[in-house]
């Protein structure tokens, strides 16, 4: 057995014998309530190491959970075993209702979200008197049932709690190291590029952070039952901020590390419960908890971001703890094994065997007819303030083209680019793609439709493997949801995926640093990756921003070939590159643009001998 | 009282809450605007403001000297909130500023427990008289005093923002920081003195405040959040604008905790920025935009 595995085994046996090796000595509650604050905390850094975002509503949910159980078991007369379930999901579908829209507006808004909605949910549950008792509470909610068999008692509880805790921690793992897992690694370190790649931040935070909610309603759930009474003041956004100190005490980017702060946390409380009123004139101890805090929070946010984790997993011997960004264990055995059974799937760009064949939403793409408009441009307008970046432009590329746009600096081009792919909304016109709308769809909704592209300067994500980064662009391809993914059952799709990723990687001549931190890689590497990447999308339309810049004359001369070879297999391609040899080398036909204007468009031979381009080129006076 | 006059007084005492939201909100949006720190203990600023001004007028300090001394040493406290917490930290992720700022709120709340305990502190009104009748509303002097004040001290940080050369490039570095720095502004010292501006702001909002509603040391953070709403309405970009949402905001807040209940005073005022959100949200979505045009520049 590994050595993390047996730190696992023997931390679950401490666990189990607990309550026997404590017997008489301690009470077992207070081990209860870092079970229930842990579910807590493990919900917050799962949003805070996948999503980068922060929640301080985590009591709020937590008291939704509890409201909802103390409620529906007393006022409605459910079973406990139905009404623990629906405590987990009534809060998850608050959390889902806030944070859906609230994520559309990116930025931190979250936190002040949370921190309202906890605030209001707090004077609710205080202010409804008739519906949840008010200030002192409900009591007599009923315990689980089994038959006729009560279920009660500290130890029954703790293990349910703790195994809830396993079960969030094993969840919360697998989504980590899922496909999602590593979408939102992408979006942490660009959202940009990865909205470009088809990946739908919004839609994977908001499940997250219902997903985090619902681990605070159940553990509101099990609270209400085990104490058998509940009262406003545990949900008082406080403990929310209780909440977030014990995350980043442990270390918000690893899920162990919530359960350590937890841990915590929850000690130093009730140590400073007993040693502060013999410092402090009395009565406001509980109050005095919140400098302690306050200090522990800013001393760790200061002398140790990473959070106590990291320590303690040194400590314990076990290898550096992966931040959530690491390549998880299963895609580099399977990335070894891709490596391994290397075939001649290469030159059909998708990986060997029928799944990633059926992968393929989009087909590589020689459908097209030769013939057909793919991309149509119209009188399309970019206005940044006082600067008009594009200005009426329109052109239309032919399926199977190579298509390349020229220009001086400031000419337009990458703002073409970024109205194109959607990353920039236009100020006016139009871009069809098959006769479809596109310019007023979000970036990712025209990714989905097989539009591809580079970045002038290459924006990989610098600390996903290289490997990683090729299966971020296949993310669009891959099917599996947010609940098999934290079940861990993706792994088939994973270990395809990773095929057809190692395939596109040998395209590119990368294959042999797949495992390698995409930032690792020299620049022109970099600039093959963010191909790789791109062609991992299987994209009908693929925009290369200057591929050539900054290459050497072999870099260069590789990627000619490389261009050719996508555009033989069916890609249509519009490039935009300074380098008029290189352009007038590969370009069916070329848009020559200056100051946001089209000035010339025609085949390569024509545009060379165009006055105006040489002009603008130049600088000669037009005749 | 007639419904009218009712409404006339909800809207009166909610013009003197939104002076001071507004004061506090444009300590948040200059904050944010210059360091991209979204700062929850923009609050804490004014409950220092005004439990210092409190304990010095209670010492027998001349009551102009106290708000003098209470205002420079929230300024003071704002510059070493950046040089002390927000500076070291600068390369980190803005989640980690957040947090860093969460951090800051409670360890001045604590420090501010401490030095001042759980009772509250009161200060005399700024002048006595009888309340003043004003279209159905009875306000009494103080409340004009907040409204007046703060309307000058608004006005003065127009003047600042866009008179001077000093306010350009405060504005400047908040447009722009590489820009500004190339044009050899220390956009380091500007975010120092972002702070010192936004923690005067806030520990004038304080001192305002406390005759009004005493003084304790945990009231900055409903303050500070109410400031929120008015930056959030605008999305932390105009600082006018801000100030305005400040006072539609104190009205609204007002009307509902008379009209409804003032129980629910808070749930109305928190409820407004969770609608606020919403509505932004909306309107990001209509609009389609995922991406900035500032990132998609970057």
């Amino acid at each position: 057995m590994s050595r993390p595995h047996l730190w696992k085994v023997a931390f679950v046996a401490a666990l189990a014998a607990l309550p026997w090796i404590i017997a008489g000595r301690l009470s077992l509650s207070i081990f209860l309530f870092i079970g229930l604050s842990s579910l807590l905390a493990v919900g917050l850094s799962l949003l805070g190491g996948a999503a980068g975002q922060i929640s301080l509503g985590q009591a709020a949910f937590y008291g939704i959970g509890a409201y909802t159980s103390a409620l529906t078991t007393l006022r409605l007369g459910v079973s406990p075993w139905i009404a623990f379930p629906l405590s987990g999901a009534v809060a998850a579908l608050a959390a889902f209702l806030l944070g859906r829209p609230i994520f559309m507006l990116r930025g931190h808004y979250l936190v002040l979200g949370t921190l309202a909605f906890n605030i209001i949910v707090d004077v609710l549950i205080r202010s409804l008197q008739t519906l949840t008792g008010g200030p002192t509470g409900l009591t007599g909610i009923p315990a689980f049932r089994v038959g006729a068999v009560v279920v009660a008692g500290d130890r029954v509880y703790y293990f349910a709690t703790w195994s809830l805790v396993m079960l969030a921690l094993w969840l919360g793992r697998n989504l980590i190291d899922s496909r999602i897992g590593r979408a939102l690694a992408a979006v942490r370190a660009s959202e940009v590029v990865a909205v470009t790649l088809g990946i739908n931040p919004v839609y994977y935070k908001a499940r997250l952070f219902a997903f985090s909610a619902a681990l605070a309603g159940l553990a509101g759930s099990l609270y209400v039952h085990y104490l058998s009474f509940v009262s406003p003041s545990p949900f008082a956004f406080e403990f929310s901020i209780a909440v977030l100190v014990m995350s980043v005490i442990g270390g918000i980017a690893h899920l162990p590390g919530a359960v350590l702060g937890a841990a915590i946390v929850t000690l130093l409380r009730e140590l400073l419960r007993d040693v502060l009123p013999r410092f402090f004139r009395g009565g406001a101890s509980a109050e005095y908890e919140i400098v302690f805090f306050g200090l522990l929070l800013a001393a760790v946010v200061v002398l140790a971001p990473g959070g106590a984790w990291p320590f303690v997993a040194r400590l314990l011997g076990l290898a550096p703890p992966r931040p959530s960004t690491d390549a998880p264990p299963t895609i580099a055995r399977a990335a070894q094994t891709a490596v391994a059974g290397a075939s001649a799937a290469l030159d059909h760009g998708a990986g060997p065997g029928n799944h990633s064949t059926r992968a393929t939403g989009v087909p590589v793409a020689t459908t097209a007819a030769p013939a057909g408009v793919l991309l149509s441009i119209n009188g399309l307008e970019k206005r940044f303030g006082g600067l008009q970046a594009v200005r009426r432009l329109s052109f239309t590329v032919r399926a199977g083209e190579m298509y390349a746009i020229i220009g001086p600096n400031g000419a337009g081009k990458t703002t073409a680019f970024n109205l194109i792919s959607g990353v920039l909304r236009p100020t006016d016109g139009t871009i069809t793609l098959e006769g479809q709308r596109i310019d007023t769809l979000p970036a990712f909704g025209v990714a989905s439709l097989g539009v591809a592209r580079t970045f002038q300067t290459p924006r990989v994500f610098a600390d996903l493997s290289v490997l990683e980064n090729v299966l971020v662009g296949l993310h669009r391809h891959l099917r599996a949801g947010f609940v098999p993914c934290m079940l861990g059952l993706a792994g088939d799709e994973e270990t395809s995926a990773t095929h057809g990723a190692m395939a596109v990687l040998r395209q590119v001549g990368l294959a042999h640093r797949a495992g390698e931190p995409a930032g690792a890689l020299p620049f022109g590497q970099q600039r093959q990756l963010e191909i790789a990447r791109a062609l991992a999308t299987r994209p009908r339309l693929l925009l290369l921003d200057e591929p050539a810049s900054g290459l050497s004359a072999t870099e260069r001369a590789a990627l000619v070939t490389l261009i050719r070879r996508i555009r033989d297999r069916g890609v249509t391609v519009l490039l935009v590159e300074h380098d008029v040899r290189l352009v007038m080398g590969l370009a069916d036909r070329v848009l020559v643009l200056n100051h946001g204007e089209r000035i010339a468009e025609d085949v390569p031979a024509n545009v060379q001998r165009d006055p105006q381009v040489v002009g603008a080129y130049l600088g000669e006076e037009r005749t | 009282m007639t419904l009218e006059q009712q409404i006339a007084q909800f809207v009166a005492s909610g013009l003197v809450n939104g002076a001071i939201y507004a004061l506090l909100g444009l300590g948040l949006v200059v904050i944010y605007s210059v360091t991209r720190v979204v700062n929850v203990a923009q609050g804490e600023f004014a409950a220092l403001g005004a439990l210092v001004a409190a304990s010095l007028v209670a010492r027998g300090l001349p009551y102009w000297l106290a708000i003098v001394i209470a205002i420079a040493a929230t300024a003071v406290t704002g510059a070493g909130m950046h040089r002390f917490a927000i500076r070291p930290a600068r390369k980190a992720t803005a989640l980690t500023l957040l947090i860093i700022s969460i951090a800051v709120h409670l360890t001045l709340r604590g420090i501010l427990l401490i030095l001042w305990g759980t009772d509250p502190y009161s200060l005399p009104p700024f002048s006595v008289g009888p309340p003043l009748r004003l279209a159905g509303a009875v306000l009494n002097r103080q409340s004009l005093w907040v409204i007046g004040a703060a309307l000058v001290i608004l006005a003065g940080s127009y003047v600042f923002f866009t008179r001077t050369i000093h306010g350009k490039a405060l504005r400047a570095c908040a447009v722009n920081p590489t820009a500004a720095r190339l044009y050899g502004i220390d956009v380091n010292a500007m975010a120092m003195q972002a702070f010192a501006l936004a923690g005067a702001l806030g520990g004038a909002a304080g001192v305002l405040i406390t005759p009004l509603t005493l003084a304790t040391y945990d009231m900055g953070l409903i303050l500070g959040l109410k400031g929120f709403v008015g930056a959030v309405v605008v999305g932390f970009a105009s600082y006018p604008w801000t100030v305005a949402a400040c006072f539609a905001f104190g009205v609204v807040e007002s009307l509902g905790a008379g009209l409804i209940s003032s129980a629910y005073r808070d749930a109305i005022a928190f409820g407004v920025l969770v609608a606020v959100l919403l509505w932004r949200a909306l309107a990001a979505a209509m609009e389609g935009t995922l991406v900035s045009e500032e990132q998609a520049q970057e």
